[in-house]
């Protein structure tokens, strides 16, 4: 652990040697592995952007009530094949 | 079932009452979680509520006359809105509308309290003001960013506090301090009257509170959703199956002893069904990688202001730079695996359970208070289990599951289908009922309830506290003159 911990002090002078020229190893030394962008940008991911959970109103979630029933809904909004099982199951 | 707010009911004590215990002595003694109170507001909104206690005008509001606490980085009229930064500080016109449906449900606002600056940190210390001690030893942090919040729920000053939570704040804080708290789903509870700091696409306003009940009932009024009925069985009559990734669990490596021991007590007589999540080993640097650009884009040119931000803040906005263009889409490419991923799980168990944190409130250096290091394991650590929620937008609930041989909190966190808060409070509630969750009071705790039945409080003149709100003299080492 230690040798991913900048003390204190090194902090302050790390954060006043920001703009600094060539201070630049400071940050990466402070920041990378905090970061991880390395396994970031090896991984293999899927293609594409959708959302992530269901449009909800502002304050308002007029289908929370069917979502909190086990398997009716996944992000995006669509019944899945299991909580179609799972409906049928427990009818 | 004991919550504070039916203790205020059934001790009949009168709100005035208790809000002069509050505002006898806000400081807690050590733990000092607020940065600022408004005594007149709180005995303008006690002396309301002790009005409809006492008269017969229908029934009496969800939170009639208690008091509750609000994040420093929102919206509280008339009190500055600063997200523990001295680089942000305004004085806020109206209350944000969550702030606004507590007071309209009978909470009495106390005062605002302390966070990390800009909500970065996880640990609880901050190099730009005083970071509250944890209630159960003052010689460690209460995690963050929500730290006074969390910090005055488990000393007892208010049933409910307000928290915000991007990466683990409604979670981190709640586990370190022994107390409960619901990160909603993403957009349930609205999100606007905030410090313009950033953390747009994962943050989440919802409450800390010291029971499940407590919990429930804020929930319910933030979110504008009927009141949730505790005494439901939480799977309809069916066994509810809780999933558990091991792998993500993790062992000795990765998870301290008392805690791995005190989450498995509690997660073992549900029968837990082992689930693989994948992409998960992904989730701490896809939350950075999308909310440091965020945070940087808000801060961004006029507002941002370099040589008032604290050391450790100046560093992650310069390691934001490193992060491009490329990065921050690829962050979003995880954030659909991951969803994908979790609805996937979540079709064959009910909810998910994993510990909040793999630690207890961590051992600092007393010089740390001041000047706070940067610990990228200890960061890392601190948000293993909690990145999930805020980059799917599922919603989360941590509950404390007893303490470590040292009194140290422990913490379970559950996490459900999007939408799905009454199922998990309606598990954590029966649960509760059980004796599985809950745990030891802090020994730095106050008992308003028990100080208001004793009789009028002392010090109850109308003047902050000298420890606390503009008078602080530590409360901003670099603040700016003409500060209301």
């Amino acid at each position: 652990m230690a040798a991913r911990r900048l003390p204190g002090r090194l902090v302050r002078a790390a954060a006043r040697a920001v703009d600094v020229p060539g201070a630049g190893a400071v940050v990466r030394r402070a920041s990378g592995r905090l970061l991880g962008l390395g396994r970031l940008r090896a991984a293999r991911l899927p293609d594409g952007l959708a959302p992530l959970v269901p449009d909800q109103p502002t304050g308002s979630l007029p289908h929370a009530d069917a979502s909190e029933r086990p398997g009716t809904r996944a992000p995006g909004g669509a019944a899945t094949p299991a909580a179609e099982r799972e409906r049928s199951r427990r009818r | 079932m004991t919550t504070t707010i039916a203790r205020l009911r059934a001790a009949d004590a009168d709100p005035q009452q208790v809000v002069e215990a509050v505002l006898a002595e806000p400081a807690a003694g050590p733990v000092d979680p607020f940065t600022d109170v408004d005594p007149a507001r709180a005995r303008r909104e006690a002396a309301a509520s002790a009005q409809a206690l006492a008269g017969d005008d229908g029934p009496v509001r969800p939170l009639e006359g208690a008091p509750v606490a609000i994040k420093d980085v929102v919206d509280v009229a008339g009190l500055a809105t600063r997200a523990g930064s001295p680089a942000l500080h305004r004085v806020a016109d109206a209350d944000a509308t969550a702030v606004a449906r507590l007071a309209r449900a009978g909470g009495v606002v106390v005062g605002k309290t302390r966070q990390t600056e800009l909500g970065l940190s996880p640990v609880g210390l901050s190099a730009s003001e005083p970071a509250p001690r944890n209630p159960h030893d003052p010689a460690r942090p209460c995690g963050g960013s929500s730290s006074g919040s969390a910090a005055a729920v488990a000393a007892g000053l208010v049933p409910v506090a307000v928290g915000t939570d991007g990466g683990g704040s409604l979670r981190i804080p709640p586990a370190l301090c022994g107390v409960y708290g619901l990160k909603p789903t993403f957009g349930a509870v609205p999100a606007d009257g905030q410090a313009p700091c950033g953390w747009w696409s994962t943050n989440t306003v919802g409450p800390i509170a010291g029971s499940v009940a407590d919990l429930a009932a804020a929930w319910a009024v933030m979110a504008d959703r009927p009141a949730v009925d505790l005494e439901g069985e939480p799977g309809g009559g069916e066994p509810v199956r809780v999933g558990v990734d091991w792998a993500w669990w993790g062992g000795p490596e990765v998870v301290e002893g008392a805690v791995d021991r005190a989450a498995r007590a509690a997660v073992d007589p549900l029968g837990p069904v082992p689930v693989t999540i994948g992409h998960l080993d992904l989730a701490p640097s896809a939350l950075y990688a999308t909310v440091l650009p965020e945070v940087a884009a808000a801060l961004h040119g006029p507002r941002r202001d370099g040589a008032r931000l604290g050391p450790d803040v100046t560093l992650a906005l310069a390691a934001a730079e490193r992060i491009t263009a490329v990065d921050h889409v690829r962050a979003q490419q995880v954030r659909r695996a991951l969803a994908g991923e979790l609805a996937r799980v979540l079709d064959d168990v009910d909810v998910l359970a994993v510990p909040t944190t793999p630690c207890v409130a961590p051992a600092v250096e007393p010089g740390a208070w001041a000047s706070p290091p940067l610990d990228e394991g200890l960061v890392r650590a601190l948000t293993r289990y909690t990145a999930l929620a805020n980059l799917t937008g599922a919603p989360a609930l941590a509950a404390p599951v007893g303490a470590d041989a040292a009194g140290h909190p422990v913490s379970l966190q559950l996490i459900g289908r999007p939408g799905g808060e009454p199922a998990l409070l309606r598990l954590a509630a029966r649960l509760e009922r059980d004796g599985r969750i809950g745990g030891p009071p802090a020994p730095h705790r106050v008992d308003v309830v028990a100080r208001a039945a004793a009789g009028p409080a002392a010090g109850g003149d109308g003047a902050p506290s000298p420890r606390t709100g503009h008078n602080d003299p530590r409360a901003d080492p670099r603040e700016e003159p003409g500060r209301a």
